[in-house]
């Protein structure tokens, strides 16, 4: 297990090089002018131009702009933001813990209302239940966030006040309703995840074996069964959770909670690309660690994965 | 359940309680955010504070004003709060309130007296005298002296701070030797002086008759460089100013900012005890907010304007600011370089329809090159209103346009689709011409503007006074040697005019000069205008006596909190 998860991590090194040095080319080949953007509509004096610049390092050649960065990157420094000349690290430090509050949430919400979903509709294969949750699911992942998030707003915010209509105020609780509006519009994913995996599962030789042996419908299908199902819910729980991590820019902004989907929508607007690059850099560690995370609980769910 | 899951359900939940346990300083801010003032919040204040014997007068008479309470408003995340870089008008709301320049602007939008009681100009208007109070202090109880402001003016030029206002200096201002300072070639400003610590003496490049109109804009605000050094990299975010109101903690990025009354102020006292800024990432949930009564004062989303009067029981405000938006004819390139095909295609679009259609009159059809605010502005040109009989005319007369085809640039996202499409539908019915678009992000839209080439038809641009006079609107945009100029358009009689106007003893004195400027355009008609900008806002019973200026931002220190 050990072995696996160094050999694990070292890979991750070339990747990590690779697609930094791929952001960092692709958002300075995006066409107009950052130090222009900051200016609107006015032509930016040149010695101003200039003093940018010099302090974002603009006039280096691009590589040497890279290595520059990567230099405070590796120090854990991301650099100033080109718009307000905040530390990129505070913005981070703000918005991070909110989008981390309103992923975990969503991700859990999601995991408790879609693994025991998928599970009854498993059990339940080809009911009322089963087929009726099938359209239900499909209908909540067909209506846009947006919509899903706007009703909640207006409904469970404004007319019957049950939840804080925005903003981030109010701990934890501002957090339930996004995490709801998230959840529900992913969850069919997962839910139909379960239950397709759980039916597959079912007709493993393991299973019929375990029956054989004696045990229980019940003990079968929690233990021997539910175990090997989770591989593939697990892991779009977590491509759920990276991407949640990128900031869910719509839920975030109809709910006005300032993450990382907030900061990133407003940089891409202003043009402010050491952000967008900062926050680009951050997503792909964030997908690396998690990515490895999974890895290692697969090796750990399922012996055939360490053993290879 | 096994273990194992057991194990994975253990760590979901871990994750979760990390997530929620992660920057507690947000949850804190549930107190002091301001966001329970619509709920009765603000007269507990205001009852703490020992006012509790006007507000009983206050609640009999009604219309009097009442010291106490607090105000909640909604603005968008600004850039900076600092007075040495603000640009954007929710800046300017925040700014003007913790600073207070040398002079302020009046309801005629003429300069009135407020760090500097007067002021006087040599004979050429190269050298500006200001007589400073001896009383205004910074919120820290330091006084403001003629040393602040020059101190302040050589923070804004400093290369080092990369202000983006550093242009009001030496381009709106003119102030001898900014430019130096601003290209790092000279330490200080050499055209700043203080004989003592109540006189200003600003020394000009060019002569400027509007020197003190000017001097109101936020970039001009005193500075206390022991607080600059005091607050450290924070400063920004609880600058140290000397208005009305002071920072009451420090800027809560994209949550809010909590300012609270300065007891030291020299003028007259804010109403309200705290105003608190709400941020929104956008105007649709600031609005809703405000509609759940957890938010006084709010902007109006292009959604809501034709509800809003009700939605708010006829709490709606709804002026002209003073912004111009029009669409650039590129002057040297065929066929725009003839003032028939320029006329024409002017002539051709039926502003106030479009507005009205558009935007449903939240928008002024611009009739002329200068907002009618603005002083000095002239009535109705003709090359500015609707003639389609007069286009057509010109229009052939002048042999038409090649191919009968133009390509419209405008910049996307910022709502112009839709009334560039109605200018090229009138045009395709009066003058047969088709139009083709091409919407660019607006950054990469600049960058093409911005070019050698330029562009090969008409292009949308606006422009944000700096001052409120109609020179601002004038000698930036269409003066031969102006870097804002993207027409390249160049008139001698219109540089003349502009020459003219700037050596005027007064700004009155002035008016002929721009009024001849503003008659040579609309015969040349370098850009078709379109519109004059509005602003709307609305706002709850919980307020009263909002005064939304023309300047696009409410007169905070003036509502009273009534709840």
């Amino acid at each position: 297990m050990f072995r696996y998860f160094i050999r694990r991590v070292l890979q991750l090194i070339p990747v990590f090089f690779i697609t930094t040095l791929l952001i960092f080319l692709v958002i300075r080949l995006i066409p107009g002018d950052p130090v222009q953007a900051q200016f609107g509509e006015r032509r930016i004096p040149d010695t101003l131009r200039a003093n940018y610049e010099e302090r974002y390092h603009l006039n280096e050649p691009i590589f040497k702009q890279y290595f520059l960065y990567m230099g405070d990157v590796l120090r854990f420094d991301l650099g100033d933001s080109i718009a307000t000349q905040r530390p990129i690290n505070d913005i981070f430090r703000e918005a991070l813990p909110r989008t981390l509050r309103l992923a975990g949430l969503s991700v859990l919400f999601q995991a408790v209302l879609a693994i025991p979903l998928g599970v009854m509709m498993a059990r339940k294969k080809d009911t009322w239940f089963d087929n009726g949750f099938l359209v239900v699911t499909l209908i909540m992942l067909s209506v846009p966030p947006f919509v899903l998030g706007l009703l909640a707003q207006v409904y469970l915010g404004v007319k019957w006040d049950i939840f804080p209509v925005q903003g981030i105020n109010d701990g934890l609780w501002s957090y339930v309703l996004p995490s709801l509006v998230i959840a529900t519009s992913i969850m069919a994913v997962t839910a139909r995840l379960m239950r397709a995996t759980l039916l597959d599962v079912g007709r493993e030789d393991f299973l019929r074996t375990a029956r054989a042996k004696g045990l229980g419908e019940r003990r079968v299908f929690a233990v021997h069964g539910m175990r090997n199902a989770m591989i593939p819910v697990l892991t779009v729980l977590a491509i759920d959770l990276g991407a949640l991590l990128g900031g869910t820019i719509v839920t975030e902004s109809v709910f006005n909670i300032p993450g990382i989907g907030f900061q990133i929508t407003r940089a891409v607007i202003q043009r402010d690309n050491t952000i967008i690059t900062g926050i680009s850099i951050f997503l792909v560690m964030a997908y690396l660690v998690i990515n490895l995370i999974v890895d290692m609980l697969y090796a750990w769910l399922d012996p055939r994965i360490r053993y290879e | 359940m096994s273990k194992k899951l057991a194990g994975l359900l253990a760590i979901l939940m871990a994750f979760s309680l990390i997530a929620a346990a992660c920057g507690d300083d947000d949850s804190d801010d549930a107190t002091d955010t301001g966001q329970t003032d619509g709920d009765g919040d603000g007269d507990g204040e205001g009852d703490g504070e020992g006012e509790g014997e006007g507000e009983g007068e206050g609640e009999g008479t009604g219309g009097e004003t009442t010291a106490g309470g607090s105000v909640s408003y909604g603005i968008v995340e600004p850039s900076w709060i600092d007075s040495f870089n603000t640009q954007d008008s929710e800046g300017f709301e925040v700014a003007r309130l913790l600073f207070d320049g040398l002079t302020d602007y009046s309801e005629d939008l003429s300069p009135v007296p407020a760090v500097a009681t007067e002021w006087s100009a040599n004979d050429d208007k190269t050298e500006w005298t200001f007589t400073l109070r001896d009383d205004v202090t910074f919120h820290n109880g330091n006084p403001v002296t003629a040393q602040s402001f020059i101190d302040a003016f050589n923070r804004v030029a400093n290369p080092d701070n990369l202000s983006d206002v550093s242009y009001h200096g030496y381009y709106v201002a003119q102030i001898e030797g900014w430019t130096e300072v601003d290209a790092g070639e000279a330490p200080e400003i050499t055209g700043l002086a203080a004989p003592d610590d109540t006189t200003l003496v600003i020394t000009l490049a060019a002569p400027n008759p509007i020197i003190p109109k000017i001097m109101a804009h936020p970039v001009f605000s005193p500075v206390d460089l022991s607080a600059v050094e005091a607050g450290g990299d924070g400063y920004s975010d609880a600058p140290v100013g000397n208005g009305p109101y002071m920072m009451d903690g420090t800027w809560q990025h994209d949550v809010g900012i909590d300012l609270v009354r300065y007891d030291g102020y020299y003028g007259t006292p804010g109403i309200a005890d705290e105003i608190n800024f709400q941020i929104f990432d956008s105007v649709e949930t600031m609005y809703l907010t405000a509609q759940d009564g957890a938010l006084d004062i709010s902007d109006v989303p292009p959604e809501n304007i034709t509800t809003a009067e009700d939605d708010f029981n006829g709490n709606y405000i709804d002026v002209a600011v003073g912004s111009f938006t029009y669409l650039g004819f590129p002057n040297n390139t065929p066929p725009f370089d003839n003032v028939d095909i320029r006329r024409a295609l002017s002539l051709a679009i039926d502003r106030p329809t479009i507005m009205e259609e558009i935007f449903a009159g939240t928008r002024a059809p611009a009739t002329g090159f200068v907002p009618p605010l603005a002083p000095g502005a002239i009535g109705e040109c003709a090359n500015a209103t609707y003639d389609p009989d007069l286009a057509k005319e010109l229009f052939d007369g002048a042999g038409g346009i090649e191919g009968n085809q133009v390509t419209i640039y405008f910049n996307s996202g910022g709502g112009h689709e839709d009334w560039t499409q109605a200018v090229a539908n009138g045009w395709l019915q009066i003058l047969g011409i088709e139009a083709d678009f091409v919407a660019q992000e607006f950054s990469p839209y600049l960058d093409v503007l911005q070019s050698d080439e330029g562009v090969d038809g008409p292009f949308r641009l606006g422009w944000g006074w700096d001052a409120p006079s109609a020179s601002n609107f004038l000698a930036p945009l269409y003066g031969s040697d102006s870097s804002d100029n993207y027409t390249g358009y160049a008139s001698e009689a219109f540089d003349a005019a502009i020459v003219e106007f700037n050596s005027a003893q007064t700004e009155e004195e002035g008016f002929p000069a721009l009024a001849t400027a503003q008659e040579v355009l609309c015969e040349d008609v370098p850009v078709a205008p379109i519109y004059f900008g509005r602003g709307q806002r609305v706002y709850n019973d919980s307020v009263d006596n909002v005064v939304y200026s023309v300047f696009g931002f409410t007169l905070l220190e003036q509502v009273q909190p009534t709840a």
